[in-house]
């Protein structure tokens, strides 16, 4: 890893970390305010 | 310590959190803070037990692998979530820190490899077991609008705990092996006293009611598997999948850069690496527990603010020499994004999506499948690749 050089390693962390952050951003689940129950019967 | 059971917090979906709701959520975060314990502590002694137990090098990797952090998680929380859902949550609770404690005993009185080896097993199967039902407890009792409130709390438990022991280090570190000991034995004592206090705990109220629920055990696991719960389980599983590979590559590289770098002293080393752990628990605290049940919106800002902070914390070194103020901007940027875009919201989500799809199976005496093992093997398959990962990139 050393010699691969933090510019390389800092490059596949900002892939990781864009791929995590447009997937949860796009993506995201909206069970705002519902409780468990309620949820549990909407996808039922 | 009152042995006396106490009667379980009320369901009540609003936004107050009581006393107990809250005296229950630290009880149950305590396993993020002895999870946490135990990853750091074996981190920091792992130099030191090679030197005073002449263990070699791929015995130092195996051991790594089967700890805490990886293979044991991994294996204890399959077996713990099923067994939390079988067996209910308090049954884990009477019986699982006190495995622990015995490894922990294991690893701070050995005397030869075997009992190290014996010590690391029993903790990381012990640490898998008792997050699962943690993290389902949490999610049970809370409120609807409080949910990432204590969920996000279990996340400044899991902080404050490599704090601790990393300074314990530093401290006691003129002790050698010694001091190492001493770090495992402070949390034998932590661990026995959280055993204690969680004898006073009953059974959850939603874990009994879900127990009692009928239905087709078949049909409950198809229902995992289709629809809404496919997506949530998919979308769960990539966020937190990336997001991890990126934040264990830096919780573990980033004092082996700092060093091999010379970019900084050991104390620098230290001090850098806990100042991200503090920065993520002034974060949650002010920020992720006040605003992340307060809408759908409230929570997309969040993420999305979280996730360009990260992602500008590692595009700095692409851009700028990595020097001591280029770090302290990634540790800044990357932790605080962290604690708005990360494990909060992995945790908040996970306990909430996979509700209660065990109770046919558990009834009908046949496999379960819980969001138990289902949430934190996720966790824990997600550490043991980041560990394959990054011992693959450290040996290249």
């Amino acid at each position: 890893m050393a010699s691969a050089g933090i510019g390389e390693v800092a490059g596949l962390l900002t892939l990781f970390l864009t791929i995590s952050g447009v997937v949860g951003y796009v993506f995201m689940l909206d069970t705002s305010s519902k409780s468990l129950e309620q949820i549990e019967a909407e996808r039922a | 310590m009152s042995s006396t059971p106490e009667q379980a917090p009320t369901v009540v979906d609003d936004t107050s959190v009581t006393r107990q709701q809250w005296k229950w959520s630290a009880l149950a975060g305590m396993a993020s803070y002895l999870d946490a314990g135990s990853i750091v502590a074996l981190g920091a002694g792992l130099a030191l037990c090679q030197e005073y137990l002449n263990v070699s090098n791929g015995a130092v990797g195996t051991l790594a692998a089967i700890g805490p952090n990886a293979l044991g998680c991994a294996v204890g929380a399959i077996f713990g979530g099923w067994l939390g859902d079988k067996l209910g949550r308090k049954f884990i609770y009477q019986y699982d820190l006190m495995v622990y404690a015995v490894g922990i005993l294991f690893i701070a009185l050995a005397v030869n490899t075997s009992m190290l080896f014996v010590g690391t097993l029993i903790v990381g199967i012990a640490v898998g077991i008792d997050a699962p039902t943690s993290l389902a407890l949490v999610g049970e009792l809370a409120p609807a609008k409080a949910r990432g409130k204590l969920l996000g709390f279990t996340q400044v438990a899991w902080c404050l705990r490599p704090v601790i022991v990393l300074w314990l280090a530093v401290v006691l570190a003129p002790l050698g092996w010694l001091g190492i000991r001493i770090i495992f034995l402070h949390l034998f004592v932590v661990a026995v006293v959280t055993w204690a206090m969680r004898r006073g705990l009953t059974e959850s109220v939603r874990w009994k009611a879900a127990s009692q629920a009928a239905g087709s055990a078949g049909n409950k696991i198809m229902l995992l598997f289709s629809g809404a719960n496919l997506r949530a389980m998919i979308w769960t599983a990539t966020i937190y999948l990336f997001w991890n590979l990126a934040a264990g590559t830096a919780g573990i590289f980033n004092p082996y850069f700092i060093k091999k770098l010379n970019a900084g002293s050991q104390a620098a080393s230290v001090g850098l690496a806990s100042a991200g752990f503090i920065i993520a628990m002034v974060v949650t605290v002010t920020v992720f527990m006040r605003f992340s049940d307060r809408s759908f919106r409230a929570r997309k800002t969040l993420w999305g603010i979280g996730a360009v902070m990260q992602i500008v914390a590692y595009s700095l070194f692409l851009f700028l020499p990595f020097t001591i103020p280029t770090i302290i901007m990634n540790i800044l940027l990357f932790s605080a994004g962290g604690a708005l875009a990360g494990e909060g919201f992995y945790k908040r989500y996970s306990a909430r999506s996979f509700f209660r799809l065990y109770c046919a199976a558990r009834r009908k005496g046949s496999p379960s499948v819980s969001r138990g093992p289902f949430s934190a093997s996720g966790v824990s398959l997600c550490r043991c690749w980041r560990v394959q990962v990054s011992e693959r990139w450290l040996v290249c």
